[in-house]
């Protein structure tokens, strides 16, 4: 789990930068109001999701793909599958799987976002 | 996966029926906003050939709270012209259901659009110019949500190019929502006449079948909306507004190809134009590559031919 000062940031850029756009999944006072008590997975979803927009770690950089990235992506995953299977499934379950759907359709290569069987 | 894990949850778990429960006021908007991501993702990223019927009836989630249109934009309008008849003393002005409910209804008729464009060239379906056709009611639901949509939401009475860079950052939230509603809307008309699928529709029709007041609405209404496309794009750059919603690649993108197709001409000043706006599309989805990858995706092959003259 990254430190929460840098969760808290990603929730700012989350709110700033992905929030109704296209997904009005938050409101902002609530989210930031209730941030030190949502589900791992949810804090994991939005992190990685936001920490493309981080100054920190620069546009230049790939953060989507990095293998940082794609760990905290892949345990944020595993957290929404563990609930998915042996639940309880929750609002953030869902919330999660809406912010990770997002980052995978605009992913180089979209396949994991929607099944693909033709 | 994740989206139909989403849609096949938001059903199985209630979320798509709202039921009066004993829950929070925030707690029931929380819901509500999942429950409307589920729908917009689903209308937005669908494969075209197997999206889902979200039922609608009396429990169906309310829209959610929208952000507040910024003061100082539609409150002050003083444009005569706007001013509306005071007949009967009954408003003729829809009542305002916020910004994002303007988004997700533009987002069911991107997904019936998206559907449109994919069944191109199927010799069953009704031609275009029927009245019938999918393509007509496609247009007259675009219209009618323009039309149900209050006027401040326009472009014009919205102001936005009016607004100062700080003021456009401090209302971002009203902003960026608006912006998606606007290219929805000019991309829906620009991929329902896009040059390329219209010619492969036409295909099975000998020419003198075409009607041709039909190809001059279409070549019209293509090129009205591909600049609009442009202007928004040049308003945000002029205006230091930075675009993130990862949707507006794909509307940029309609518009580029449009662009590139027409950049095919023997007239110079209209090839030097048409190219200069495919440019601008270009240069948008690779900034947005930046952030989201498919946008590099996007424009990785085409890169040949921005460096080559088109002649």
């Amino acid at each position: 789990m990254p430190q929460w000062d840098k969760i808290s940031s990603a929730a700012d850029l989350y709110l700033t930068y992905l929030n109704c756009q296209p997904l009005p999944l938050f409101s902002p006072q609530y989210l930031t109001e209730t941030l030190a008590s949502r589900d791992d997975e949810l804090l994991l979803s939005i992190f990685v999701a936001a920490a493309r927009f981080s100054p920190l770690v620069g546009a230049a950089s790939d953060p989507i793909s990095s293998p940082a990235g794609e760990e905290i992506a892949n345990d944020a995953t595993k957290l929404v599958m563990r609930k998915v299977s042996q639940g309880p499934v929750e609002l953030s379950t869902i919330q999660s799987l809406c912010i990770l759907s997002l980052r995978e359709f605009n992913r180089k290569y979209p396949d994991h976002s929607s099944l693909g069987i033709t | 996966m994740y989206k139909s894990l989403a849609v096949d949850l938001s059903q199985s778990s209630g979320l798509s029926s709202e039921y009066s429960r004993h829950l929070l006021d925030h707690a029931v908007e929380e819901r509500r906003r999942c429950y409307w991501s589920v729908v917009l993702l689903d209308n937005l990223y669908s494969y075209p050939a197997g999206s889902f019927t979200f039922v609608v009836d009396e429990r169906t989630p309310k829209i959610p709270q929208s952000p507040e249109q910024p003061l100082g934009t539609s409150s002050e309008i003083t444009d005569a012209a706007l001013e509306q008849p005071q007949g009967n003393g009954i408003s003729n002005e829809p009542s305002d259901l916020g910004i994002l409910a303007y988004a997700i209804q533009l987002s069911g008729l991107w997904q019936r659009a998206v559907r449109y464009a994919h069944r191109r060239g199927k010799s069953t379906t009704l031609p275009a110019w029927s009245a019938q056709s999918e393509y007509a009611l496609i247009t007259a639901g675009l219209m009618e949500i323009e039309t149900g949509m209050p006027y401040k939401y326009r472009f014009r009475p919205s102001r936005f190019t009016e607004q100062e860079p700080h003021q456009l950052r401090r209302n971002r939230t009203f902003w960026a929502p608006w912006l998606l509603v606007q290219l929805l809307y000019h991309s829906i008309l620009c991929l329902l006449n896009h040059p390329l699928l219209l010619s492969l529709r036409l295909r099975n029709f000998r020419v003198t079948m075409v009607p041709e007041i039909f190809l001059q609405h279409t070549a019209d209404l293509t090129s009205t909306h591909t600049e609009w496309i442009v202007h928004l794009l040049d308003q945000c750059r002029e205006k230091d507004f930075m675009l993130s919603d990862p949707f507006l690649i794909h509307c940029t993108a309609i518009a580029a190809t449009i662009y590139l197709q027409q950049s095919f001409t023997d007239d110079h000043t209209v090839r030097a134009e048409k190219q200069d706006c495919f440019r601008k599309c270009f240069t948008f989805i690779r900034e947005m590559g930046r952030y989201w990858p498919y946008g590099n995706q996007l424009v990785s092959p085409p890169i040949l031919w921005v460096d080559r003259p088109v002649d």
